[in-house]
Formats: structure tokens, sequence, C-alpha cells
């Protein structure tokens, strides 16, 4: 479907860009958040991705493959936004992360917005190419050779970020969860 | 926690991590921005074939003027018209060329603009 508008666009119909905005902009906007850890610097890119990928539509060969490539726009727009803000998570690479115990039982018993809350925070606090990995793998459903294809990390690079990002995010739930129970019992 | 388990729980915990855009006239101002773009690079179009003429009757204005100064053999403010036409035969491939390159890379690639 994305093809059929694309060809009205490069035909001169620009009120067919629309489609793909209200198609995509949701997606990329959880994919730029999770790299930019911003709400107002995740519109500046997903904005920015838009656009560079109206100027550049007529660049894409296979019309089928949009989704692909304004990802990868939008991938590599977020990591310069971050660049040139200097935001980065900067954490030493060799650093051991603790195993968890199982915190399921005590997660599910906050409520859904709780759940949210901690998830999202604790996404903000792990590395901008381990949420990227957790975003890719587990809501878009990118495969590792899709993965490899939008972020152009090499496959054990993206095996090991994944590895990490899910022993990382454990951690982070798990530390904000113990800090909120402190809080909230005093 | 096993690989299976811990895989299906950062799952459940990924799904709650799902984001919509936030700004409700995002869709309004980008299709804004998008038809400013699509404007500016239709006029840009328009001045590069406009760009084109103006080089082609440069071009031939040229070659008119090189077979007139050939055919000349007066003195021209003192200047020997072989002089002259060797001088006019430099500017007129300098500016030949490099026009012609400039205007070649801009069509082909309008983002030098």
């Amino acid at each position: 479907m994305d093809s059929v508008y694309i060809q009205n666009v490069l035909n001169g119909n620009t009120e067919d860009f629309r489609y793909l905005i209200r198609k995509y902009k949701d997606l990329a906007f959880s994919v730029a958040v999770s790299v930019v850890k911003n709400e107002f610097d995740a519109e500046e890119v997903v904005q920015e991705a838009f656009i560079k990928a109206f100027k550049n539509l007529a660049s894409l060969k296979d019309k089928s493959f949009f989704k692909t490539w304004f990802y990868r726009i939008l991938i590599n727009e977020a990591f310069k936004s971050l660049e040139k803000k200097k935001r980065a998570i900067i954490l030493p690479t060799n650093q051991n992360l603790p195993e968890v115990e199982d915190f399921e039982e005590p997660f599910r018993g906050l409520t859904v917005e709780e759940q949210k809350y901690l998830v999202t925070e604790s996404l903000k606090k792990i590395p901008a190419k381990e949420s990227l990995s957790l975003q890719l793998f587990y809501l878009e459903e990118s495969s590792l050779d899709e993965m490899i294809n939008l972020t152009g990390w090499s496959e054990s690079n993206v095996k090991v970020i994944l590895h990490r990002a899910r022993k990382h995010l454990l951690v982070v739930v798990n530390e904000m969860m113990e800090n909120e129970l402190i809080v909230s019992k005093s | 926690m096993n690989l299976d388990h811990k895989d299906k729980f950062v799952r459940e915990l990924m799904e709650k991590s799902e984001r919509k855009m936030p700004f409700d006239d995002f869709e309004e101002r980008l299709m804004q921005q998008v038809y400013k773009e699509a404007k500016t690079s239709s006029s840009f179009l328009k001045d590069i074939k406009l760009s084109w003429f103006f080089f082609t009757i440069g071009t031939i204005f040229g070659l008119v003027l090189n077979i007139l100064v050939a055919e000349m053999n007066k003195t021209i403010f003192g200047i020997p018209s072989q002089r002259l036409l060797l001088i006019v035969q430099v500017l007129f491939v300098m500016l030949l060329l490099s026009q012609f390159d400039r205007l070649i890379g801009l069509t082909k690639n309008p983002k030098r603009q």
C-alpha cells in the first residue's frame, strides 16, 4: 500500500505524504525516544527524518521497502541528535551487571500505570543502543537480519547489545521498584 | 530466571513501553513543512531549466563572438585582433567549462544548492 502513496507523492500529490506520516509517526516516535530519551528531542528527530524521507523519496528504488529505508534515516537522525546534544549515556562496556532475582510477582502487583511508568523511566536510564535494540526486537518484531540492516551493527554486536540490554532493563526496573517501595514505605 | 523465561518477561515489560506521538498538531506542522519543501524544490527545478536556457543562449553568443573576432582584421584598444581572439577564446572556454560543470552538478544533485 505504501508504494501507491509514494508514487502519488512522486507524481506531485504532496498531500498523500500525510498517509505515511499518519502510519509511521507513533512507531517512529517510540524508536526516536528510545535513543534520545526525551520527548521534545524525539519529536524533532521524527520531523527531521520525515522531511529527509520526503526530499529523497525519488531515490528509493523499491517503494515497498519504505519502512526499512525510513527507519534507517530515523535511527541515523536520532544518533546524530544524541551526538549533537552530547546526552549519550556512557557506561563502561565491561561493567558487570548483577544477576537479578525474580521480581515478576511484585511487578505484576503494580497498577498498569505504575508498570508503564517504571518501564519507560528504566528505558531512559539504559544506553541508547541497548534501548533501541529492545525496541526493535520486541516492539517492531525485527529479526536479527533486519536489525543488522537497520542499525549497521555487525551480527555479533547485535547479539551482545541485545543480551546486555535485556539484563540491563531487568536490573534497572528492579532497582527502581526497590527504590519506589522504600520511598513509599517511608 | 532462565533465558526463555527472561525473554518472555522482557517482552512483557517492553509491551508496557509503547509510546504514541504526544503532540496533537505534529501531523499538521509537519505537512506545512512538507508543502514548503515541495514548493522550494519545484521552484528550484524551474530555476535549473531557466539556467540551462541561458547557458545555451550564452554559448551560442560566445561562438558568434569568436567567429566575429576571428574574421576581424583590426586593432581594438591597441590590441591586435589575433591576440584579442586568443583572449576571447580562453575566456569562453573557461566560462563554458566552469558553468557546464556547475549546471551538471546542480541538475544531478539538487542538494548542492
